[in-house]
C-alpha cells in the first residue's frame, strides 16, 4: 500500500491554511458571544441551584472543549480535502498504458455509422474501458502516431484518464507501434502488474508486428464490428506526390504521382473510375479520368514542369457512388524547388582534366554552374567570399575561404585539414556509399601513386579509407557564419585515374548539391511523420550575412490548418515534424523570402485502411483487456466533507441541547 | 387638599369610591389585645367605660356608684361593682420593603403605583397599594397607623395617624418611596423595635430577599411583643425568566454576577428552589404564630385585598 497522496493543494499551502483556520477558531472560541443582561432579586437561589450543576462543572468543560475539538476536527477535514487526497493504491491494482491509434487510418469514416470515424469508435471503447476501471488500476494514454506520446501522468481518476483521451487528435502519419510499445514499456517499467492496452484498427505494417516488449502483456481492443469493411468499401489514394531534377538540367522537373485503390477484402477487382485534378498556385491546370484497377498501382508523370516554387495540388477523387474511406489521402501536395545557380571559383595552375569534369557536371539545356578560375597568385579570401564554393586543385589557402570548398590534395602547415602521415600506392577499401557526395559513385578500384592520410576532426567524417586512414573526408563544420561544409581529397587526381573516371564529374556534381543542401532524390514533397531539416539560405534578390542567418534563434511557421506558429532556429538550420499533410510555410523577413514544404501521407499502409479484428504480436494472438472490477474509489474529499457535515450536525445539536456551551 | 385633589390621589393608587367603601367594612385581625390610648372601636385589657361587661369587683370608696350592681347586692347582699371591656385604638405599624429587588417588574419609565400595558407592576408599588389599603382599613377602624420603609436600615417613616383623613398622607407617603440598597431586615427591624415602645401590629410587606436571613428580623418583633405578619411579595417573572440561553444574570441589590446558560431544566431547578425558599418561610411563619399571606403582582390588588387577605383570616 502506497501512503496518502495529495493531488489538490500542497501541504505547504494546506498547513497556513489550516493554522490561520485554528487560530481564528481557537480566538472565536474564547472571545465568545457578549451575554445578555438579566436582573434577578435574589442571586443566592441561583447560586444554590447553579452549584447543584456546577457540580458537573468539570465536564462541562470538558463539554465545552469538546465543541472546540469538533469545530478544529471539522477545519481539519475541511483542509485536508482542499489537498485532493488520495488512498494508496493496493497490490491488486494494475498499471495500464492505453495506447490509442491515432494514425491517418484512423480518420477513416465507418460507413454503417454516418458521422462517424473509426477514432470516434476507439475512443468510445477506451471510454467504456475506463468507466470500468478497478478502483486500484492506474493508467495513461498514449497518443500513438508517428511520434508516440503520453498525454498526461498516470492517474486513477477517472476523470483525468477521459481528458487524456479527449485530447487524442488522429494525424496525418503512419502509426510506429514499435516506438509506442517501447514507450509504454518505459512508462511501466518498476510498476505493478504492466499492461498495455493497445486500441486500434491493426492497420500496421507487418515489420511493425515483428517483436513484442519482454515483461509486459499487451491486449488487444480492436473496431466494433460496425466498423469491419463490407465488400463495396475501398479507399482510393495518392500514394506518391514527388518532383525531381534532371540530372543534366539541375533547372528543369519531372513531378510523378502514383495512384492507388485499395479494394476491401473479398470485393470485385473491377477498375474504379476516378477523377484526377492537378492544381498549380491553385488554379487547376489538368484533368484527367483514370481507371484504378484495385491492387495495383497507376502512375502519371508530369514531364518537364517549370516554375520554380509553385505550389502544386493533386485531388483524387471517385466517380459517384463508390465509397472512400479516407479523405485525408486523396489530397496531394508539392513545392517545386527554386531554381539554384551556383557559382563557382576554381583556384588551379591549370588541370585540364578537373576543367573537364566541371564542363561535364554543368554541360546541359541551362547551366546551372558558373565557374570561374583563377591562379593561386590571384586568389584572395574577399574574391572567395563572393562564390558559393572555391575548388582548391592541388593548393591550399592561408586561411580557410568563406564559402564551401573541395580541397584537391591539400598540403603545408596552413592546411585545414591536418596530415597523419603519406602512403604510396594506396587502395580504398571502406567507402561510405550513403553520403551525399558518394551517391552513384565509386572508389574501390581507383588507383593512386600517393595519397595523405587525414587525421579525422570533430567534425569530420571519413568517406573513403585505407583500412581505417581516411583519404577522402567530408566535413561539416558550424561556424558564426553558419555551416560551411568542405570535401578534402587527399592525393592529386593528376596522379591517380580518376578523372578518367565516369565517377569523377559525378563526385564534383554530388560535392555542389551538398553544399546546397539538394541531396534528396524526391524533391518538392516530403512524408509526414518525418522530422524535416530546412537551412535557412538567401534568396537570390537579397544577400544577407551568414552570421545574421546564425543569429537567428525562432522563425514563424503557417501551418497548412492556417495556424501561425514559432518554430526555433539552430544554426541557421529549422527542425520540424510535419504531422499534416499540406503546405509549410517558413516565413523569414530578414531574408525577404518565405520556404515553402510540402507534406503528404504516401502510406500504403495507411491509405489500405486495413481493419484487423486479431492482432499477433511474435505470433502471440493479443487478447481482449479483463473487465475491471468495482472497487472503492481512492478519492476521499466527498467522504471527508460528509463526515465534516456530520461532525457539523453533531455540534448543532450538541449545541442547542446545551450539552457544549 | 380639597375633595378633587384628593380623589385624582386615590384614584392614581387604585382606589376608587366603591373600593374604599369596601374597606370601610373591614378591620384588621389582631390576635392578641393591645392596650391603647384613646378609645376606639377594639376591646382592650383595660375595664373602662365600654358597652361589654367583662367582671365584678368590689366597691371601693369613691368608685362611681352609677356602676354598682344592684341585683347582685340584692340577691347576694354584697357590693359589687360592674366591669365593662375597655374598647381603645390599636397600633398598626405597616413596614414596607424598599430595597431594590423590590424593583422587579416596575419600568423606569412608569410610576410605580402604576400597571404597565402589558399588566406588570413593580413589586413595590404592589407592596404599597397593598399597604395603602391596609392603612385605609386601619385608618377607617380608628387605628392608629404608621409606616416604615425597610432597607439596608430603618429609612423612611411616616409617623402614627388615625382617622380616615390621614390616607392622603400615606398615599403621600408610599408615592414617596423608591426602590434602592440592599434587604437587611435584621438591622432595619432592630432599628424599629428600638424606637417603637407601644406595641402592635406590624405587617411586614417583602419579597423577603434578604442575603443575611429574615429569620432574625422577624423573631425581633416577636420578642418585643408585637405581633408580626408577614406578606410576602413575588413577582411571576421572577419565577419565570423571559430570556433562555447564554445569560449574565445580577443580583439586582448586590450587583453580583454570574455568568449562566438558562435552560429548561435549569429553570424548572430554580422554580423547585424557590418553592422551597417560599415554603421555608411559610413554615417559619406558621411556627411561631405569624400569619404568612404570599401575594403575587399577578393578582390584583383589590381582589388580594378583598379576597386573599379575609380567606386568610388577615381582615375581617
Amino acid at each position: 500500500m502506497t501512503p496518502l497522496t495529495l493531488l489538490g493543494l500542497p501541504w505547504g499551502q494546506l498547513l497556513p491554511i489550516a493554522a490561520t483556520g485554528t487560530a481564528a477558531l481557537t480566538l472565536l472560541y474564547v472571545l465568545r458571544q457578549r451575554r445578555r443582561r438579566l436582573e434577578v432579586p435574589f442571586s443566592p437561589l441561583w447560586q444554590k441551584v447553579l452549584g447543584q450543576s456546577e457540580a458537573q462543572s468539570l465536564w462541562q468543560k470538558l463539554l465545552r472543549v469538546l465543541s472546540l475539538l469538533l469545530q478544529l476536527l471539522v477545519l481539519a477535514l475541511l483542509t485536508v480535502s482542499l489537498g485532493d487526497p488520495r488512498l494508496g493504491r493496493s497490490t491488486e491494482g494494475r498499471s495500464l498504458v492505453l495506447l490509442v491509434d491515432a494514425s491517418a487510418s484512423m480518420q477513416a469514416l465507418v460507413p454503417a455509422l454516418p458521422g462517424k470515424t473509426r477514432l470516434d469508435l476507439t475512443r468510445a471503447a477506451a471510454e467504456e474501458l475506463i468507466r470500468g476501471l478497478h478502483g486500484d488500476d492506474l493508467g495513461v494514454v498514449v497518443q500513438l502516431d508517428g511520434r508516440p506520446a503520453p498525454l498526461g501522468g498516470f492517474s486513477d481518476d477517472e476523470r483525468e484518464l477521459l481528458s487524456q483521451l479527449g485530447q487524442v487528435t488522429a494525424r496525418d502519419t503512419t502509426a510506429d507501434l514499435q516506438a509506442g510499445l517501447l514507450l509504454a514499456q518505459a512508462l511501466l517499467q518498476g510498476r505493478p502488474r504492466p499492461q498495455i492496452i493497445l486500441f486500434s484498427d491493426g492497420g500496421f505494417d507487418e515489420s511493425a508486428l515483428g517483436s513484442q516488449p519482454s515483461g509486459v502483456e499487451v491486449r488487444f481492443v480492436p473496431l466494433p464490428k460496425s466498423a469491419q469493411l463490407r465488400p463495396t468499401d475501398g479507399n482510393a489514394a495518392i500514394t506518391s506526390f514527388a518532383v525531381r531534377r534532371y540530372r543534366r538540367n539541375r533547372l528543369s522537373y519531372e513531378v510523378l504521382l502514383q495512384l492507388s485503390y485499395f479494394p476491401a477484402p473479398g470485393s470485385s477487382t473491377t477498375a474504379k473510375q476516378a477523377t484526377l485534378q492537378l492544381y498549380q498556385e491553385g488554379a487547376l491546370v489538368d484533368v484527367q479520368k483514370l481507371d484504378l484497377v484495385p491492387g495495383e498501382q497507376t502512375r502519371k508523370l508530369y514531364p518537364s514542369l517549370s516554375g520554380a516554387g509553385t505550389h502544386l495540388e493533386a485531388v483524387l477523387s471517385l466517380s459517384d457512388g463508390d465509397i472512400d474511406l479516407l479523405p485525408v489521402d486523396n489530397h496531394a501536395f508539392a513545392v517545386l524547388p527554386e531554381r539554384k545557380r551556383v557559382r563557382l571559383l576554381l583556384v588551379t595552375r591549370g588541370n585540364l582534366f578537373l576543367e573537364g569534369a566541371l564542363l561535364a557536371a554543368s554541360a546541359g539545356e541551362e547551366n546551372h554552374l558558373l565557374i570561374d578560375k583563377v591562379a593561386p597568385t590571384a586568389y584572395s579570401d574577399e574574391k572567395a567570399a563572393r562564390y558559393d564554393a572555391v575548388l582548391f586543385d592541388a593548393w591550399t589557402p592561408q586561411q580557410p575561404p568563406d564559402a564551401h570548398a573541395i580541397y584537391l590534395d591539400p598540403q603545408g602547415d596552413t592546411s585545414p585539414f591536418e596530415i597523419a602521415k603519406t602512403v604510396t600506392a594506396p587502395y580504398l577499401s571502406d567507402l561510405d556509399e550513403q553520403h551525399p557526395v558518394l551517391r552513384w559513385v565509386s572508389l574501390a578500384d581507383i588507383n593512386m601513386s600517393r595519397a595523405s592520410v587525414f587525421r579525422l576532426g570533430s567534425f569530420d567524417r571519413p568517406l573513403a579509407q585505407m583500412l581505417k586512414d581516411p583519404i577522402v573526408i567530408a566535413r561539416e563544420q558550424p561556424g558564426p557564419a553558419g555551416v560551411r561544409r568542405s570535401v578534402a581529397l587527399g592525393f592529386d587526381v593528376r596522379q591517380s585515374d580518376l578523372p578518367l573516371r565516369v565517377a569523377f564529374p559525378v563526385l564534383l556534381m554530388n560535392a555542389m548539391d551538398w553544399f546546397a543542401g539538394d541531396v534528396d532524390e524526391d524533391l518538392g514533397s516530403f512524408r509526414t511523420g518525418q522530422t524535416l531539416v530546412v537551412p535557412l539560405r538567401n534568396g537570390q534578390k537579397t544577400k544577407a550575412p551568414d552570421s545574421r542567418i546564425a543569429q537567428m534563434k525562432q522563425v514563424n511557421l503557417l501551418l497548412p490548418s492556417g495556424q501561425l506558429t514559432t518554430v526555433p532556429v539552430h544554426e541557421g538550420i529549422v527542425k520540424l515534424y510535419g504531422e499534416q499533410a499540406g503546405f509549410y510555410n517558413l516565413q523569414v523577413p530578414e531574408l525577404l523570402r518565405g520556404f515553402a514544404l510540402a507534406l503528404n501521407l504516401a502510406a500504403a499502409e495507411e491509405s489500405s485502411v486495413l481493419v484487423r479484428s486479431e492482432l499477433r504480436l511474435q505470433k502471440t494472438v493479443l487478447r481482449a483487456p479483463d473487465a475491471g472490477q468495482p472497487a472503492l474509489k481512492r478519492t476521499l474529499w466527498p467522504y471527508l466533507l460528509l463526515v465534516a457535515l456530520l461532525l457539523l450536525l453533531i455540534e448543532w445539536w450538541t449545541y442547542h441541547r446545551r450539552w457544549t456551551v | 387638599m380639597d375633595q378633587t385633589a384628593a380623589s385624582t390621589q386615590a384614584a392614581q393608587a387604585g382606589f376608587d369610591q366603591q373600593f374604599l367603601k369596601q374597606l370601610e367594612y373591614l378591620h384588621i385581625v389582631a390576635k392578641k389585645v393591645f392596650a391603647g390610648k384613646s378609645r376606639a372601636e377594639r376591646r382592650s385589657r383595660g375595664q373602662g367605660s365600654g358597652i361589654e361587661f367583662a367582671d365584678h369587683r368590689d366597691y371601693t370608696a369613691g368608685d362611681d356608684l352609677r356602676y354598682l350592681d344592684w341585683s347582685v347586692y340584692g340577691r347576694m347582699d354584697r357590693l359589687l361593682l360592674r366591669l365593662f371591656e375597655q374598647e381603645e385604638d390599636l397600633h398598626i405599624y405597616l413596614l414596607i420593603d424598599r430595597s431594590a429587588s423590590m424593583r422587579l417588574g416596575g419600568r423606569p419609565d412608569q410610576p410605580l403605583l402604576r400597571r404597565s400595558s402589558e399588566g406588570r407592576i413593580a413589586k413595590l408599588g404592589y407592596a404599597a397599594q397593598l399597604t395603602a389599603a391596609l392603612a385605609y382599613v386601619g385608618l377607617a377602624n380608628l387605628d392608629r397607623v404608621a409606616i416604615y420603609g425597610l432597607g439596608e436600615r430603618l429609612s423612611a417613616e411616616l409617623p402614627a395617624s388615625r382617622g380616615k383623613g390621614q390616607i392622603f398622607k400615606v398615599f403621600d407617603f408610599l408615592a414617596g418611596l423608591t426602590p434602592d440598597g440592599k434587604t437587611d431586615l435584621r438591622t432595619a427591624i432592630g432599628e424599629f423595635v428600638q424606637r417603637i415602645k407601644r406595641r402592635g401590629i406590624a405587617i411586614v410587606v417583602s419579597d423577603f430577599y434578604d442575603h443575611n436571613g429574615y429569620e432574625e428580623g422577624l423573631n425581633l418583633l416577636r420578642y418585643h411583643r408585637f405581633e408580626p405578619a408577614a406578606i410576602q411579595i413575588i413577582d411571576p417573572v421572577e419565577l419565570n425568566p423571559p430570556l433562555r440561553g447564554d445569560l449574565e444574570i445580577v443580583d439586582m441589590e448586590t450587583g453580583e454576577l454570574r455568568e449562566v446558560t438558562l435552560s429548561q431544566s435549569l429553570i424548572a431547578a430554580y422554580k423547585r428552589e424557590h418553592d422551597a425558599y417560599c415554603e421555608t418561610l411559610a413554615a417559619f411563619c406558621k411556627s411561631r404564630s405569624v400569619s404568612y399571606i404570599r401575594a403575587e403582582t399577578a393578582i390584583p390588588f383589590d381582589e388580594l385585598t378583598l379576597r386573599v387577605l379575609r380567606q386568610g383570616g388577615f381582615i375581617r
